[in-house]
């Protein structure tokens, strides 16, 4: 009898033991494992491509299996893919009833390191959401299957499509991610306190970065306790995380990028640290700015305070105006100064008089294909659509400036008029000619990084950057040690990567 | 004789046998998830392993992590931010003291006033952080607007200035911790004798002779237990940080733990952010063995 109880607990705790261990040994809880090899293979079942018509072209050489039912998973942070993917997803399921697309919120503020934890893990995603800040450069194979295979067996010309949007998404010479949707940065001004200060409307853009923050300081008030009750720029880019974004944006107006054209480290940071002093100076000299510190405790956001009368400019994007119907619904912007035009857009600044004027930093949003897609021909049919149509036929709730060159644009300006009011309900919104007007401004000449997008060190270098500069803007450290120790610990990451 | 002690070491030698076969679940489990991720981590503080790029290109650099933390304003900055919450510990101790002591002797509502200081340590960590990151606005928060109610025409910026953003977390972290404090060291007074209060009553000692040479030696376990265990969990405790501040401004309110998940997730120098946690737990053991070797002179079992 004992030795049959021994028996029993000694199987008991083998069977145990075993459970334990095949629960930690085991992949991923029910979901699919993920493709080693993610590198696309033509199918070899019957070609059933229905692709869509230009823009986005017929599919030529991508080819899938009609009855083959496969479910994508489509990773994104913003809400705002949430409606646009609601409105237009049913005209998805009439071209690939076979295919279904979920799509998958990762709100908050931690969306890259999410994506890249879930892919390390081998979870299934098959679709990413991606921007030109926000794409993984430092180790995008880690993360995206390329894409130049399979655009060149689809025989999809970008170019003609997107025009020069492509090359914010290539890393090393290989193409991660799809353009969508671009935000080009404008100047956001009240014309009133323009007017009330007596400085020159700045609409023609003859402006230099000096003369716009010289007119930040003029605009900033204060009440008789010398609290700022207004400050007289805030930008979209600029609090903790962006400093470096929002630095070298301005430093590219200038010409300055952290490697140059062949990727070699840029010795000369001359123009970079009077971007910095620009900004530098605007927080802790002029007072026209909030300092970084202060926009995540108040939780300050550039374009409710631009409108509540908090910040007289603001550097956001130019597509805020097909926003504008939705800012006085929600009451962001009430309807007499709504009425009264007096908020309005300028062009972004010159780097100096003899710089050429009307250019503008656009930020890309894209998507990408993860490299842990069991599916990457069917990804990249949606990652297409996604890219192109779906922006047309949500443009009616879902407001983009679309990458693409080839959608209707007299279509998407009359949608664009459209929105969901707070019932839900489709409303026409006003007429706004000279804000959209301003919005597409064919003369504004879109600026991008050139150099430190192609080069995966880059990136790293960047996020020194950013640590450095976070210093700067806390005063724990001054401009000129600033920049030494930033230029100091960037190059030890360039010396170390281009080594290996 | 010799076929006994034979019977006798046949029967201890399955006793051990089925001794282990008992704790084999929990060993295996701290083996593979705990041993060996303690091991792994040792050996990857001295790789320049970014995680994302695989096990194949995990190479090794001797002492480059190390050298490299003590030249990181970074590191020392995170280090330095800890150990002034932990200069805090013994004053967080005595409110909770302060606090079980006069429940102990209070007739009413004690368990309701338990029940009310316990509910903040059983309530989510990013809950309370968002909670007081609206109370310390410096905007619109409401212990702001209060103090200006008061006269304090430029109230302290809290989470956005560098010099009251360490208080600020202090105070935070008092609250939500005292609840626990206070139970345990209400646990520790009940089980003080009355009798000795009596005695001492009797002898004519006063209140404040009766607390610190009867009651305080007598919970002085409790105390050693919360002291260790408070430090213990500050040089652990990130997620706090993370929502309330993000570590700053700048780097005034970043601490080590936040620090290493930066470096291991965000800048994908999984390597130097293992370093920096060999360097945590070696700095945690040492405040442990000081511990232990001074609870000796304070500390009456």
């Amino acid at each position: 009898m004992v030795r049959k109880t021994r028996v029993w607990y000694a199987m008991t705790a083998a069977l145990l033991t075993l459970a334990l261990a095949l629960a930690g040994c085991s992949g991923n809880n029910g979901t699919a494992k993920p493709s080693d090899s993610a590198s696309p293979a033509p199918s070899s079942s019957q070609p059933a491509t229905t692709g869509a018509s230009a823009p986005g072209g017929e599919p030529q050489g991508i080819t899938i299996d009609p009855n083959k039912k496969v479910k994508l998973r489509y990773y994104t942070s913003s809400g705002y893919d949430q409606v646009e993917f609601d409105a237009a997803y049913p005209e998805w399921q009439k071209l690939y009833p076979n295919i279904e697309v979920e799509l998958v919120l990762m709100s908050g503020g931690e969306f890259e390191t999410s994506v890249k934890m879930a892919s390390i893990a081998g979870e299934q995603m098959d679709v990413i959401a991606t921007g030109t800040n926000t794409l993984e450069r430092a180790n995008p194979d880690t993360l995206y299957l390329p894409l130049d295979d399979l655009v060149a067996r689809d025989g999809w010309d970008l170019t003609t499509e997107y025009g020069d949007y492509p090359e914010q998404f290539k890393v090393n010479g290989k193409l991660y991610s799809i353009p969508r949707a671009v935000a080009p940065d404008g100047v956001w001004y009240n014309k009133k306190y323009f007017e009330e200060a007596g400085l020159p409307d700045p609409s023609s853009g003859d402006w230099t970065w000096e003369e716009f923050f010289q007119d930040a300081k003029k605009l900033t008030k204060y009440d008789d306790k010398g609290n700022i009750t207004r400050y007289g720029i805030q930008d979209w880019m600029f609090d903790v995380g962006s400093l470096a974004t929002a630095s070298t944006k301005i430093a590219l107006y200038g010409g300055w990028e952290i490697v140059n054209a062949d990727g070699t480290f840029n010795t000369d940071w001359t123009n970079y640290k009077k971007a910095v002093e620009l900004l530098y100076n605007a927080v802790y000299v002029d007072k026209s700015m909030a300092p970084p510190a202060d926009i995540a405790a108040k939780g300050l956001h550039w374009q409710n305070d631009y409108y509540a009368g908090k910040n007289a400019m603001g550097i956001g994007g130019r597509n805020g105006a097909i926003f504008q119907d939705l800012a006085v619904e929600y009451g962001q912007l009430t309807k007499e100064e709504d009425d009264a035009y007096i908020h309005t857009m300028a062009p972004m600044p010159r780097w100096d008089a003899n710089a050429p004027k009307k250019q503008a930093y656009e930020e890309v949003i894209g998507d990408a294909i993860s490299k842990t897609t069991k599916y990457p021909e069917e990804s990249y049919l949606f990652m297409k659509w996604h890219s192109t149509k779906s922006v047309e036929i949500a443009s009616k709730v879902a407001h983009r400036m679309p990458a693409s060159r080839l959608l209707d644009t007299n279509a998407l300006l009359e949608n664009w008029r459209w929105y969901n009011n707070k019932d839900g309900k489709l409303t026409q919104g006003k007429q706004r000619d000279d804000l959209y007007g301003r919005m597409m401004d064919p003369e504004i000449k879109p600026i991008y990084y050139q150099n430190s997008v192609k080069f995966s060190y880059a990136a790293k270098m960047k996020l020194e950057l950013e640590k450095h500069l976070s210093l700067l803007f806390a005063s724990e450290k001054t401009l000129d040690e600033t920049i030494e120790n930033a230029k100091i610990a960037t190059f030890k990451i360039y010396e170390e990567e281009t080594a290996k | 004789m010799e076929k006994t002690k034979r019977l006798y070491v046949t029967r201890k030698w399955r006793q051990t046998i089925d001794g282990y076969l008992f704790i084999m679940p929990n060993l295996v489990g701290f083996l593979v998830f705990t041993l060996f991720s303690i091991g792994f981590s040792f050996a990857a503080g001295f790789t320049n392993w970014d995680m994302v790029t695989g096990l194949a290109n995990m190479k090794f650099n001797g002492l480059a992590n190390f050298s490299k933390m003590f030249g990181d304003q970074w590191f020392i900055d995170s280090m330095v931010n800890v150990l002034y919450f932990v200069a805090f510990v013994p004053l967080q101790i005595l409110v909770a003291l302060i606090v079980a002591f006069i429940i102990n002797e209070s007739v009413f509502f004690t368990k309701t006033i338990r029940t009310a200081l316990f509910l903040p340590y059983v309530t989510n960590a990013v809950i309370i952080a968002i909670v007081w990151a609206m109370l310390l606005n410096p905007g619109d928060g409401i212990v702001n607007n209060l103090l200006r109610t008061v006269g304090v025409g430029h109230p302290p910026g809290w989470l956005s200035s560098q010099d009251w953003v360490k208080p600020a977390i202090i105070v935070m972290t008092t609250w939500s911790g005292l609840g626990l404090n206070v139970i345990l060291f209400l646990s520790g007074l009940v089980g003080i004798p009355k009798e000795i209060y009596e005695s001492a009553e009797i002898d004519g000692v006063k209140p404040i002779t009766k607390f610190f040479h009867i009651t305080f030696p007598l919970i002085s376990p409790t105390t050693f237990f919360i002291l260790i265990t408070s430090i213990i969990g500050l040089f652990n405790a990130w997620s706090h940080i993370q929502i309330l501040t993000g570590g700053g401004p700048g780097s005034s309110s970043t601490v080590i733990g936040y620090y290493i998940y930066k470096a291991a997730f965000e800048f994908g120098q999984m390597g130097y952010a293992s370093a920096m946690a060999l360097v945590l737990f070696a700095t945690v053991f040492i405040f442990t063995i000081v511990q232990w070797s001074y609870q000796k002179k304070w500390v009456h079992y």
